[in-house]
């Protein structure tokens, strides 16, 4: 038995399994592929399954609990103050997050934990980062949710305002100066 | 137009067809493991989770907390009610455990895991190992935005070793 072979169907077929490899590829490496959606410090951020927002960054040099001194650094510390909210029909899980400057990434301060966040509902947790105050030009925080399926998975950024030109002015708030790391704390969308 | 011989072409139809088998299989396993799929029970009815009846007593929803022990109630965070589950389960197998897996299930499909609490209760947690044949009664407490509290379908016992429909049960008129 004998078929008609069409040039067409050969080219369709050939494309339709390298757009279906590329896709398998894409699937598999999360760490290259990401969609990188920018934000502000102050504004809502939208994501997949709800919200993400940065509403205040502190500096010092040593960490209070319970207004005792609990960890002090030769560098300085960031807290980075990040609401999730949950605004859609599945929890909001906001696995890790680092900062950036130029090319230096710092990781979460002490044991990184997800931030979980049921429907309906908005967290708020505080961030710490030890970061070198020589290196905190363009200051950028970086988080994203856990996700099934990493392929398409997003990254927030959002800047946090410490361009080159007024980092000295942060080096100087640092100094000697402690932040009170505050509890996560929970409640229903408004 | 040339021709080509069915021996020749029969590769690359098998090797289209794999993928597009695996393909299929992989969407539909992901469509049954990780699309949550329920079956909603009537008011009162009773579902069978490894080797165990569960039944839901009452669904109550609480403005606070009561302690049973005397010590001030717990409030939920602001805008939201506390949801009290009371159910009853009688183990009937006693090679497997009930998965004390129950959720609460909202609108288009919201979940809402169990919550802890600091209060001492008056009736016991959910426990996996009880004894068989014998019906317990446990408390699962739920903390949900108040705008959703009207509007709960009830609470879903997810099994995560089986990928059959959850069982919804509903609480009785």
């Amino acid at each position: 038995m004998r078929i008609a072979r069409s040039r067409l169907v050969s080219v369709l077929a050939a494309f339709a399994l390298i757009g279906l490899a590329a896709a398998g590829l894409r699937l598999s490496e999360p760490e290259e592929n990401f969609q990188v959606i920018s934000g502000a410090v102050g504004t809502p951020v939208k994501i997949n399954n709800g919200e993400v927002a940065v509403t205040q960054v502190r500096v010092g040099s040593f960490l209070k609990e319970y207004d005792q001194i609990a960890n002090r650094t030769p560098g300085m510390f960031v807290a980075v103050t990040v609401t999730g909210a949950a605004t859609g029909a599945k929890e909001l899980r906001l696995g890790d997050a680092h900062l950036l400057s130029k090319q230096v990434r710092y990781d979460r301060y002490k044991i990184a934990g997800v931030l979980l966040t049921s429907p309906g509902f908005e967290t708020t947790a505080d961030l710490l980062f030890e970061v070198d105050p020589a290196q905190i030009d363009d200051l950028t925080i970086e988080m994203w949710p856990n996700e099934v399926i990493m392929g398409y998975h997003e990254r927030v950024r959002i800047k946090l305002g410490v361009p080159a030109a007024n980092a000295e002015q942060w080096r100087a708030a640092a100094k000697d100066r402690g932040i009170e790391v505050s509890r996560q704390t929970m409640r229903a969308i408004p | 137009m040339r021709q080509l011989s069915m021996r020749r072409i029969l590769f690359p139809v098998a090797a289209v067809a794999a993928v597009m088998i695996y393909v299929i299989w992989w969407v539909t396993y992901a469509g049954i493991h990780y699309n949550p799929r329920y079956s909603i029970r009537l008011p009162g009815a009773a579902a069978e989770v490894q080797g165990t009846t569960v039944r839901l007593v009452s669904l109550v929803r609480a403005g606070e907390l009561r302690d049973a022990g005397g010590g001030p109630p717990e409030l939920p965070v602001p805008g939201a009610v506390w949801l009290v589950a009371e159910l009853e389960i009688v183990r009937h197998d006693p090679a497997k455990e009930f998965p004390c897996g129950a959720k609460l299930l909202g609108p288009e499909g919201r979940l809402w895991n169990a919550e802890p609490f600091r209060v001492r209760r008056a009736t016991e947690w959910c426990k996996p190992d009880n004894p068989v044949d014998q019906a317990i009664r446990f408390e699962s407490i739920f903390l949900v935005p108040a705008r959703y509290a009207d509007k709960l379908v009830g609470v879903a016992l997810v099994d995560l070793g089986t990928a059959e429909r959850t069982a919804v049960l509903t609480p009785p008129v």
